[in-house]
């Protein structure tokens, strides 16, 4: 179940965007702790709400809280209820990893027969409802996390390079349409790129294939990911992975605003790659 | 016994990129192991795993009708790997080309049609996203099936994976779909239903157009009510009930 703050439910529910209920909030903090070096995490909710009526049903034991967790990439689902507003739930290491969605909610535990709020709009005035099981009372919009147990972004966990008879010499392109980042370049660049990769660790040139290849192709990724929609790429691991980086740096995410300098968001991302070129050129100076 | 090892990424992107240069590899069930120009392609883990190579089976015209025998395997094989690890591509794309190689071609590279022999091996043979770990690679679905089957239905795995992979629909709705089968108490009312009618001659839940009446049904369920608040007596109801309706009853 998404949240759509626009959609037409059947009964009043309160929620952001909403005019369902007015003069009452439903607020929910969501916090998550990560363990070093590990996916075990632990997520704590902290529920405000206002609205009597919903109060009285999780009071008499006819509705409660809720803490919806899921993760794609784990196939994982859970459901954590509670009486008290306050959820606490961990997650072993090995359950959750990558994108991981938080959801929520007060919900109908049983049957309530004639449920009617004061804080309800004008335009639901003498009228009452017969809720089943499950029903939705409150929802908030979903907390979104991104687990990994590494912290650092390598390029290898976001780009792949590939090649294509197509592809003019000297001239790279980045595609986003795939799991991971592609750098295409024609058969002869992909031969010697790979060949100057290989070599980058033993001849410490790391830093040049940093700056002329992985920093634009990642300012421009970040740049046409911010057009969207991000349903077009958030299954990617690629998407993730930037959206876990970002939010690392405390940087935008993906597709927040549309003002962002995604080429200083990228030097960041990458721990400023310029500055390891000096100290090179420096050694090699010296050496000739 | 031996340990899991895995690709590096760039093994993983030097493999991708070279599917059109080993046709004849993957379809000969890779019979030598592939050099790659990538140094150490390979990585070693800490995790043991029983061998699968011997043990997978593709024998008959069917070679599908196996895929529940062969999902315990594998799972059980590998049963150490947590769901985080057994989401990792690089794991499954090295068991798919080395030990399972042969029996990938021998399942999805026999017969069909050859123009779309890369995209097969593109599919079976590496990992495409979250719905190519649970639908395409040839282990990692296995994998999957396996984990799911255990979890919804511990105390008997292998009936559970006889009655969902009875048909296609079912599997391809119960299995391939997240919306329920990442809900593994929905999944063991529905499994629990069908258990009940797949011991009946008619096997009518199974029928096409009926199962997919049922699960239409109960994603409108979905719909309006969240579904996991249901205690499991609730639950079972609803999901009964939309079965009667589905049936006509």
């Amino acid at each position: 179940m998404n949240f759509v703050s626009s959609k037409s439910w059947p009964w009043p529910v309160l929620r952001a965007g909403s005019s369902d209920y007015e003069r009452c909030e439903f607020q929910v903090e969501v916090d998550a702790e990560s363990q070093e070096r590990s996916t075990e995490v632990t997520f704590v909710a902290d529920f405000d709400l206002s609205d009597e009526a919903i109060l009285q049903l999780i009071e008499s034991g006819r509705a409660s809280y809720a803490m919806l967790v899921s993760c794609p990439s784990t196939h994982f689902r859970k459901l954590i209820p509670s009486r008290t507003p306050s959820i606490e739930w961990v997650a072993e290491n090995g359950l959750l990893g990558d994108k991981v969605e938080v959801k929520a909610y007060v919900i109908a535990t049983e049957t309530v027969e004639e449920f009617v709020s004061r804080n309800w709009h004008e335009d639901y005035e003498g009228r009452t409802y017969s809720l089943s099981p499950g029903s939705v009372l409150a929802m908030e919009p979903p907390d979104v996390f991104w687990i990994r147990p590494s912290e650092e972004l390598t390029p290898e966990s976001v780009f792949r390079t590939s090649y294509n008879e197509e592809q003019p010499p000297n001239e790279w392109r980045c595609s986003i349409s795939g799991d991971k980042v592609t750098i295409v370049f024609s058969r002869e660049d992909y031969d010697r790129f790979r060949e100057a990769r290989r070599r980058a660790d033993v001849s410490g040139t790391k830093a040049y294939i940093m700056n002329s290849v992985y920093l634009p192709a990642l300012a421009w990724v970040l740049a046409e990911a911010d057009k969207g929609p991000s349903e077009d790429y958030e299954e990617f691991r690629w998407y993730s992975a930037l959206q876990e980086a970002l939010a690392r740096c405390e940087l935008r995410a993906i597709g927040d605003g549309d003002e962002n300098d995604r080429l200083e968001d990228a030097q960041k991302i990458l721990n400023d790659p310029f500055g390891e070129l000096p100290f090179l050129a420096v050694e090699e100076a010296t050496q000739q | 016994m031996s340990v899991v090892i895995y690709y590096t990424m760039e093994a993983v992107d030097e493999l991708r990129d070279g599917i059109g240069s080993r046709v004849e590899w993957y379809l000969s069930g890779g019979p030598e192991a592939i050099s790659l120009t990538s140094p150490r392609p390979t990585r070693e883990t800490r995790i043991t795993m029983g061998g699968l190579a011997s043990v997978l089976k593709t024998r008959g015209r069917s070679p599908g009708k196996h895929d529940g025998d062969n999902a315990l395997v594998v799972y059980r094989a590998l049963d150490q790997l947590t769901p985080y690890q057994a989401s990792d591509e690089r794991l499954w794309t090295y068991l798919a080309h080395n030990e399972c190689a042969g029996y990938i071609a021998r399942r999805w590279l026999n017969g069909g049609d050859d123009a779309r022999l890369i995209d097969r091996v593109r599919n079976h043979f590496f990992v495409n996203g979250n719905r190519g770990l649970i639908r395409d690679n040839g282990v990692s679905r296995l994998w999957w099936l396996g984990h799911i089957a255990h979890n919804v239905v511990p105390e008997d795995p292998g009936r559970f994976l006889q009655v969902v992979l009875y048909r296609q629909d079912p599997r391809s709705a119960l299995i391939e779909r997240p919306s329920v089968s990442r809900n593994y108490r929905v999944l063991r009312c529905v499994y629990n239903a069908m258990e009940k009618d797949f011991r009946t001659r008619e096997r009518r839940l199974f029928e096409r157009d009926i199962f997919r009446d049922w699960m239409k049904r109960l994603n409108r369920q979905g719909g309006m009510r969240l579904i996991d608040a249901l205690s499991d007596t609730q639950l079972e109801g609803m999901v009964l009930e939309q079965a009667d309706k589905a049936l006509g009853d």
